[in-house]
């Protein structure tokens, strides 16, 4: 019976064939825990996934580390994906890793999520439970781990811009198991006080689980049913947990909230000193008002000059009396004037002074209707001419018409 | 407007403070006062303001630490550690 013998690199590379074949070994996810994780000098990383039963060599080549979203290290719990194949030096099948990630985020996602839409529904989140900031607190309770970096930034932004505040840190775990029941502790705790005007409430960045203390239900709760109103600072700016949602007020990192908390003092310094020069300006002025109204009075001529005034009057008073006797004096002169001139003119058309250059002025009789055209006269008539001197009653013999306007003018 | 011009200025808030100097301002620049009125309020104001000065010129604020024992909270002055911290 003949044999058929292979070299054990032809063996090898026959399943490395056979398992490169198979189209659900090329690209598999696998659920397990790192152990023995060694990072070469190359760059490669290398490392055993275990479960409770088995375990599985696994390779990560150093052009896919960079696309990873963490470092991986023993006891973590992944899940791989990569291609199934035989490392023919050794005869060990293993797995050449492309990708990485935490196991269990994606049940947190859900968890995360399904928990955000049953709180919201209940109205935890609602705006209008939502209680204001005070804008100058006296005292701000910061809820946090006392050895983190959180802690710190906040008690140096709020000194920083406020000085005057007071600041009481109540420590917590901000992480594991403990943390929740720690923080609806504290939470509940500042609330039995009445000396608390603000909360801060946070920790500062890590991953997912490590912020997760802030996703418990209990935590949510026991930010609702603070009376105190309290501002959450979980982590980065693009991390959001359901604490902060329920929160009064989120600030984006732990800084921020301190920001939040507390006004800057010197806005204030400038506020009040605005206020003080409008109070006093506002007094001033309504102490003008009532002087002016005062001095309006006071100031009127008659108050202040009284004997001037009087004396004004009675210069007036002269003033009229003299152009009254000015234009009465004018009056009588030219009345005067006037009768000469209208006495000159009675002189002239005087029929007395007529009859002195012998003209003789005749009237009917009894009627002395003077006569000055022979066409009132017939012959008989009784009429009488006046002299200068006297006056002779006539009768009329005879009529005879004359023309001696026209022939004098002739002539 | 000065339903609080009775309470002893010592007792206020620095917000309540803050408050009524601002009323008392407006009703100065409004100028429908009396001079007695407008002089009680002057007076007010500047006690007022003087009152939030001091609360602000305070020395600077206390930074304490909450401590349990047994049950029983105490507190102690507080210094956050500089450098090296476990980062969160």
């Amino acid at each position: 019976m003949s044999r058929l013998i292979f070299s054990v690199h032809q063996i090898n590379e026959y399943v490395r064939n056979l398992l490169n074949r198979d189209p659900i070994l090329q690209e598999i996810w696998v659920r397990g825990e790192i152990s023995n994780l060694k990072i070469h000098t190359s760059g490669h990383i290398y490392f055993t996934l275990k479960d409770q039963n088995s375990r599985i060599r696994c390779v990560l080549f150093r052009q896919y580390k960079k696309d990873l979203q963490f470092l991986p290290a023993d006891g973590m719990k992944v899940l791989v994906k990569g291609q199934i194949s035989l490392y023919s030096r050794d005869g060990q099948y293993q797995i050449y890793v492309l990708d990485m990630e935490k196991d269990g985020i994606g049940d947190l996602y859900e968890a995360f999520e399904a928990m955000k839409k049953r709180l919201k529904e209940e109205g935890l989140f609602a705006p209008e439970h939502k209680k204001p900031i005070p804008p100058y607190p006296k005292k701000i309770a910061v809820i946090t781990s006392p050895t983190g970096a959180a802690v710190r930034d906040i008690i140096n932004v709020v000194h920083r811009r406020y000085p005057c505040v007071d600041i009481l840190v109540v420590p917590v775990l901000v992480q594991g198991h403990a943390a929740p029941k720690q923080i609806e502790a504290a939470l509940d705790y500042v609330n039995t006080r009445d000396d608390i005007d603000t909360v801060i409430l946070g920790r500062g960045g890590g991953s997912l689980e490590e912020l997760w203390a802030f996703n418990e239900e209990v935590v949510a709760r026991a930010i609702w049913r603070s009376k105190i109103p309290v501002i959450s600072a979980v982590g980065h700016e693009t991390d959001f947990t359901i604490a902060d949602f329920v929160a009064d007020l989120r600030a984006p990192t732990p800084s921020a909230a301190g920001e939040l908390a507390v006004p800057m003092l010197e806005h204030i310094l400038k506020m009040l000193s605005i206020l003080n020069r409008r109070l006093t300006d506002g007094m001033r002025n309504i102490l003008n008002d009532k002087r002016q109204r005062v001095e309006y009075i006071r100031r009127s001529y008659v108050f202040k000059y009284p004997d001037r005034t009087l004396q004004q009057r009675r210069q007036q008073l002269d003033q009229v009396y003299t152009k009254l006797c000015t234009s009465y004096g004018g009056l009588v002169e030219a009345k005067r004037q006037l009768l000469s001139k209208m006495a000159i003119s009675l002189d002239a058309l005087s029929p007395l002074a007529v009859l002195g250059r012998g003209y003789a002025l005749v009237t009917h009789r009894p009627a002395e209707k003077v006569i000055s055209s022979i066409e009132l006269l017939q012959e008989g008539h009784e009429i009488r001419v006046f002299f200068q001197d006297g006056s002779a009653d006539c009768s009329v013999h005879k009529i005879k018409k004359e023309n001696w306007l026209n022939e004098s003018t002739h002539r | 407007m000065n339903q609080h011009t009775d309470k002893p200025i010592s007792e206020l808030t620095f917000e309540q403070a803050i408050k009524e100097l601002e009323d008392i301002v407006a009703s100065l620049e409004s100028n429908n006062l009396t001079l007695d009125e407008a002089l009680k309020l002057f007076k007010r104001g500047i006690s007022l303001s003087a009152h939030c000065n001091v609360m602000l010129d305070k020395a600077e604020g206390l930074i304490k630490i909450l401590t349990q024992e047994q049950g029983d909270y105490g507190e102690i002055p507080f210094e956050p550690a500089e450098g090296e911290t476990d980062e969160f």
